[in-house]
Protein backbone atom coordinates (compact mmCIF):
# COMPACT_ATOMS: atom_id res chain seq x y z
CA UNK A 1 0.00 0.00 0.00
CA UNK A 2 0.99 2.89 -1.30
CA UNK A 3 1.82 5.69 2.32
CA UNK A 4 2.54 8.82 0.30
CA UNK A 5 5.68 10.99 1.08
CA UNK A 6 5.86 14.36 2.94
CA UNK A 7 8.57 16.01 3.85
CA UNK A 8 7.94 15.13 7.99
CA UNK A 9 7.74 11.80 7.01
CA UNK A 10 11.00 11.56 5.30
CA UNK A 11 12.84 13.41 8.31
CA UNK A 12 11.25 10.82 10.18
CA UNK A 13 12.86 7.95 8.37
CA UNK A 14 15.84 9.62 8.23
CA UNK A 15 16.69 10.27 12.33
CA UNK A 16 14.63 6.84 12.83
CA UNK A 17 16.42 3.39 13.70
CA UNK A 18 14.60 1.67 10.75
CA UNK A 19 17.82 0.79 9.14
CA UNK A 20 20.71 -0.19 10.90
CA UNK A 21 23.48 2.45 10.87
CA UNK A 22 26.11 0.80 8.72
CA UNK A 23 29.95 0.82 9.39
CA UNK A 24 32.12 1.60 6.46
CA UNK A 25 34.88 -0.32 5.27
CA UNK A 26 38.40 0.94 6.63
CA UNK A 27 39.36 1.68 3.59
CA UNK A 28 36.33 4.41 2.22
CA UNK A 29 37.15 5.75 6.17
CA UNK A 30 39.47 8.00 4.87
CA UNK A 31 37.56 9.13 1.45
CA UNK A 32 34.48 9.63 4.02
CA UNK A 33 36.48 11.87 6.19
CA UNK A 34 38.09 13.81 3.26
CA UNK A 35 34.15 14.06 1.84
CA UNK A 36 33.25 15.19 5.88
CA UNK A 37 36.09 18.12 5.43
CA UNK A 38 35.28 18.67 1.79
CA UNK A 39 31.64 19.48 3.02
CA UNK A 40 32.34 21.44 6.36
CA UNK A 41 34.85 23.57 4.05
CA UNK A 42 32.36 24.74 1.49
CA UNK A 43 29.57 25.31 3.72
CA UNK A 44 31.62 27.54 5.40
CA UNK A 45 33.34 29.21 2.87
CA UNK A 46 29.63 29.84 1.01
CA UNK A 47 28.01 30.39 4.50
CA UNK A 48 30.67 33.22 4.91
CA UNK A 49 29.90 34.52 1.64
CA UNK A 50 26.33 35.04 1.32
CA UNK A 51 25.60 35.53 5.22
CA UNK A 52 29.21 37.10 6.83
CA UNK A 53 30.19 39.19 4.23
CA UNK A 54 27.31 41.75 3.80
CA UNK A 55 24.34 41.77 1.86
CA UNK A 56 26.05 44.40 -0.38
CA UNK A 57 28.66 42.27 -1.06
CA UNK A 58 27.34 39.18 -2.34
CA UNK A 59 27.45 40.32 -5.94
CA UNK A 60 30.91 41.87 -5.80
CA UNK A 61 34.19 40.02 -7.19
CA UNK A 62 35.57 38.10 -4.48
CA UNK A 63 32.02 36.65 -3.61
CA UNK A 64 31.83 35.98 -6.76
CA UNK A 65 35.38 33.87 -6.74
CA UNK A 66 34.52 32.61 -3.51
CA UNK A 67 31.22 31.50 -4.79
CA UNK A 68 32.34 30.05 -7.88
CA UNK A 69 34.76 27.68 -6.06
CA UNK A 70 32.06 26.82 -3.55
CA UNK A 71 29.08 25.85 -6.29
CA UNK A 72 31.07 25.05 -9.69
CA UNK A 73 34.20 23.30 -7.84
CA UNK A 74 33.96 21.96 -4.73
CA UNK A 75 30.21 21.11 -4.44
CA UNK A 76 30.10 19.12 -7.45
CA UNK A 77 33.45 17.05 -6.41
CA UNK A 78 32.19 16.69 -3.38
CA UNK A 79 28.80 14.90 -4.99
CA UNK A 80 30.78 13.05 -7.12
CA UNK A 81 32.89 11.36 -4.80
CA UNK A 82 30.29 10.95 -2.78
CA UNK A 83 28.27 9.43 -5.49
CA UNK A 84 31.30 6.68 -6.28
CA UNK A 85 31.71 6.01 -2.56
CA UNK A 86 28.53 5.09 -2.12
CA UNK A 87 27.93 2.56 -4.64
CA UNK A 88 31.05 0.65 -3.00
CA UNK A 89 29.69 0.96 0.04
CA UNK A 90 26.47 -0.59 -1.28
CA UNK A 91 28.18 -3.97 -1.65
CA UNK A 92 29.37 -5.68 1.55
CA UNK A 93 26.87 -8.13 3.11
CA UNK A 94 27.06 -5.53 5.93
CA UNK A 95 25.49 -2.95 3.98
CA UNK A 96 22.26 -5.39 3.04
CA UNK A 97 21.70 -6.52 6.28
CA UNK A 98 21.26 -3.11 7.28
CA UNK A 99 17.66 -3.91 6.72
CA UNK A 100 15.72 -5.72 9.17
CA UNK A 101 13.98 -7.88 6.95
CA UNK A 102 17.40 -9.17 5.29
CA UNK A 103 18.55 -9.94 8.65
CA UNK A 104 17.83 -13.86 8.97
CA UNK A 105 19.65 -14.42 5.28
CA UNK A 106 22.44 -12.78 6.57
CA UNK A 107 21.99 -15.21 9.99
CA UNK A 108 21.62 -18.01 8.03
CA UNK A 109 25.35 -17.12 6.10
CA UNK A 110 27.11 -16.87 9.25
CA UNK A 111 25.67 -20.14 10.75
CA UNK A 112 28.34 -22.94 11.02
CA UNK A 113 25.48 -25.12 10.72
CA UNK A 114 23.76 -24.05 7.75
CA UNK A 115 24.30 -26.25 4.58
CA UNK A 116 22.31 -23.43 2.38
CA UNK A 117 24.24 -22.71 -1.04
CA UNK A 118 24.57 -19.46 0.29
CA UNK A 119 25.93 -19.74 3.94
CA UNK A 120 28.86 -22.54 2.28
CA UNK A 121 29.38 -20.01 0.04
CA UNK A 122 30.19 -17.64 2.72
CA UNK A 123 31.68 -19.41 5.20
CA UNK A 124 34.22 -21.12 2.49
CA UNK A 125 35.05 -18.08 0.98
CA UNK A 126 34.03 -19.37 -2.13
CA UNK A 127 32.91 -16.19 -2.71
CA UNK A 128 35.67 -13.51 -1.27
CA UNK A 129 34.10 -10.82 -0.31
CA UNK A 130 30.49 -8.63 -1.33
CA UNK A 131 28.51 -11.98 -1.51
CA UNK A 132 25.11 -11.01 -1.52
CA UNK A 133 26.16 -8.35 -4.09
CA UNK A 134 28.11 -10.84 -6.18
CA UNK A 135 25.16 -13.58 -6.18
CA UNK A 136 22.51 -11.48 -7.19
CA UNK A 137 24.40 -8.98 -9.64
CA UNK A 138 24.07 -10.12 -13.27
CA UNK A 139 27.40 -9.73 -15.32
CA UNK A 140 27.66 -7.95 -18.18
CA UNK A 141 27.38 -4.51 -19.15
CA UNK A 142 24.76 -3.70 -17.22
CA UNK A 143 24.69 -5.79 -14.57
CA UNK A 144 25.76 -3.29 -11.92
CA UNK A 145 22.99 -0.51 -13.55
CA UNK A 146 20.11 -3.22 -13.09
CA UNK A 147 21.42 -4.13 -9.54
CA UNK A 148 21.66 -0.61 -8.09
CA UNK A 149 18.18 -0.18 -10.05
CA UNK A 150 16.58 -2.97 -8.02
CA UNK A 151 18.32 -1.52 -5.05
CA UNK A 152 16.38 1.59 -5.31
CA UNK A 153 13.57 -0.63 -5.96
CA UNK A 154 13.86 -2.50 -2.96
CA UNK A 155 14.49 0.87 -0.67
CA UNK A 156 11.36 2.37 -2.08
CA UNK A 157 9.44 -0.91 -0.91
CA UNK A 158 11.12 -1.45 2.33
CA UNK A 159 10.83 2.43 3.56
CA UNK A 160 7.37 4.07 1.25
CA UNK A 161 5.66 1.47 -0.85
CA UNK A 162 5.48 -1.67 1.62
CA UNK A 163 5.71 -5.03 0.79
CA UNK A 164 4.28 -8.66 1.32
CA UNK A 165 5.63 -11.53 3.46
CA UNK A 166 7.26 -14.17 2.33
CA UNK A 167 9.42 -12.07 -0.02
CA UNK A 168 9.85 -13.05 -3.27
CA UNK A 169 12.86 -12.84 -5.86
CA UNK A 170 11.71 -10.67 -8.79
CA UNK A 171 11.35 -12.48 -11.76
CA UNK A 172 13.90 -15.71 -12.49
CA UNK A 173 17.42 -15.73 -11.07
CA UNK A 174 20.06 -15.93 -13.71
CA UNK A 175 21.68 -19.18 -14.04
CA UNK A 176 24.35 -17.24 -15.85
CA UNK A 177 25.55 -15.48 -12.28
CA UNK A 178 26.39 -19.22 -11.25
CA UNK A 179 27.58 -20.38 -14.43
CA UNK A 180 30.07 -17.62 -14.51
CA UNK A 181 32.27 -19.03 -12.43
CA UNK A 182 31.18 -22.95 -12.12
CA UNK A 183 30.87 -23.29 -15.79
CA UNK A 184 34.34 -23.53 -17.12
CA UNK A 185 34.97 -25.82 -14.35
CA UNK A 186 36.01 -29.27 -15.34
CA UNK A 187 34.38 -30.79 -12.10
CA UNK A 188 31.04 -28.80 -13.56
CA UNK A 189 31.54 -29.45 -16.98
CA UNK A 190 31.78 -33.50 -16.36
CA UNK A 191 28.30 -33.85 -14.57
CA UNK A 192 26.04 -35.92 -16.76
CA UNK A 193 23.17 -33.60 -15.35
CA UNK A 194 24.73 -30.72 -16.29
CA UNK A 195 25.81 -31.37 -19.73
CA UNK A 196 21.70 -33.15 -20.37
CA UNK A 197 20.41 -29.31 -19.10
CA UNK A 198 22.93 -27.15 -20.52
CA UNK A 199 20.82 -25.73 -22.90
CA UNK A 200 17.63 -25.21 -20.40
CA UNK A 201 20.10 -24.14 -17.93
CA UNK A 202 21.47 -21.44 -20.17
CA UNK A 203 17.95 -20.22 -20.97
CA UNK A 204 17.11 -20.30 -17.41
CA UNK A 205 14.51 -22.67 -17.76
CA UNK A 206 15.66 -24.85 -15.43
CA UNK A 207 16.52 -23.62 -12.00
CA UNK A 208 20.20 -25.00 -10.45
CA UNK A 209 18.03 -25.83 -7.04
CA UNK A 210 14.86 -27.34 -8.67
CA UNK A 211 14.33 -31.43 -9.03
CA UNK A 212 16.45 -31.75 -5.88
CA UNK A 213 19.77 -31.14 -7.92
CA UNK A 214 21.09 -28.49 -5.69
CA UNK A 215 20.24 -27.28 -1.88
CA UNK A 216 18.44 -24.08 -1.91
CA UNK A 217 20.26 -21.12 -1.00
CA UNK A 218 18.29 -19.17 1.74
CA UNK A 219 16.11 -20.63 4.21
CA UNK A 220 12.19 -20.83 3.05
CA UNK A 221 11.61 -19.55 6.66
CA UNK A 222 14.30 -16.40 5.97
CA UNK A 223 11.58 -15.11 3.62
CA UNK A 224 9.14 -14.53 6.30
CA UNK A 225 11.52 -12.17 7.90
CA UNK A 226 11.73 -11.10 11.39
CA UNK A 227 11.61 -7.11 11.59
CA UNK A 228 9.87 -4.22 10.02
CA UNK B 1 17.07 52.43 -10.33
CA UNK B 2 16.10 49.75 -12.32
CA UNK B 3 19.74 48.34 -12.19
CA UNK B 4 19.35 48.23 -8.05
CA UNK B 5 16.03 46.24 -8.68
CA UNK B 6 17.81 43.81 -10.77
CA UNK B 7 20.94 44.20 -8.29
CA UNK B 8 19.01 43.25 -5.73
CA UNK B 9 17.01 40.58 -7.00
CA UNK B 10 20.14 38.90 -8.15
CA UNK B 11 21.46 39.46 -4.09
CA UNK B 12 18.39 37.10 -3.53
CA UNK B 13 18.51 34.64 -5.83
CA UNK B 14 22.36 34.19 -4.95
CA UNK B 15 21.35 33.71 -1.08
CA UNK B 16 19.01 30.99 -2.34
CA UNK B 17 21.56 29.36 -4.72
CA UNK B 18 23.54 29.53 -1.35
CA UNK B 19 20.99 28.05 1.19
CA UNK B 20 20.09 25.24 -1.03
CA UNK B 21 24.33 24.30 -1.53
CA UNK B 22 24.32 24.12 1.76
CA UNK B 23 20.55 22.07 2.12
CA UNK B 24 22.26 19.85 -0.06
CA UNK B 25 25.63 19.30 1.30
CA UNK B 26 23.91 18.92 4.86
CA UNK B 27 22.16 15.64 3.34
CA UNK B 28 25.28 14.07 1.60
CA UNK B 29 27.40 14.65 5.67
CA UNK B 30 24.20 12.92 7.06
CA UNK B 31 24.89 10.05 4.37
CA UNK B 32 28.71 9.88 5.53
CA UNK B 33 27.16 10.36 9.44
CA UNK B 34 24.98 7.36 9.40
CA UNK B 35 25.14 5.63 6.35
CA UNK B 36 21.91 3.26 6.22
CA UNK B 37 19.84 2.93 2.45
CA UNK B 38 17.65 5.58 3.03
CA UNK B 39 19.68 8.27 3.68
CA UNK B 40 22.39 7.16 0.85
CA UNK B 41 19.71 7.61 -1.42
CA UNK B 42 18.30 10.90 -0.02
CA UNK B 43 22.03 12.10 -0.13
CA UNK B 44 22.28 10.76 -3.82
CA UNK B 45 19.32 11.83 -5.05
CA UNK B 46 17.22 15.19 -3.07
CA UNK B 47 21.29 16.18 -2.16
CA UNK B 48 22.32 16.08 -5.78
CA UNK B 49 19.08 18.07 -6.87
CA UNK B 50 19.63 20.62 -4.38
CA UNK B 51 22.94 21.17 -5.53
CA UNK B 52 22.41 21.13 -9.19
CA UNK B 53 19.55 24.11 -8.84
CA UNK B 54 21.93 25.77 -6.88
CA UNK B 55 24.29 25.03 -9.21
CA UNK B 56 21.86 26.52 -11.70
CA UNK B 57 20.76 29.37 -10.06
CA UNK B 58 24.36 30.89 -9.23
CA UNK B 59 25.38 30.79 -13.19
CA UNK B 60 21.92 32.13 -14.22
CA UNK B 61 22.68 35.37 -11.72
CA UNK B 62 26.14 35.36 -13.46
CA UNK B 63 24.62 35.38 -16.87
CA UNK B 64 22.27 38.09 -15.57
CA UNK B 65 25.07 40.44 -14.05
CA UNK B 66 26.91 40.37 -17.04
CA UNK B 67 23.94 41.47 -19.32
CA UNK B 68 23.29 43.75 -17.05
CA UNK B 69 26.96 45.64 -17.12
CA UNK B 70 26.72 44.76 -20.79
CA UNK B 71 29.54 41.73 -21.18
CA UNK B 72 26.88 39.48 -22.50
Amino acid sequence: MLKGIDLFQLAGILLSEKGNAFAPDAEMGWINRLVMVLCILTILLVGYTIFLRGKNKITDVTSKWLLLIGFIILSPLIYFINFGVSFEETKPVSFCNSCHVMEPFVKDLTDPDSEHVAAQHYQHRWIADNQCYQCHTEYGLFGTAKAKMSGIRHIWKYYIAGYEKPIKLKGTYDNHICLHCHGPVEGYQTVKEHKNYLKDLELNKQSCFSMDCHVSPHPKEAALGNGD
Amino acid sequence: MATEDNSGRLNKVIMCAGVLNILGLILIMIAVLKLTPITLIVSITFGGFLIAVALILYIFAVVQDLRMRKVL
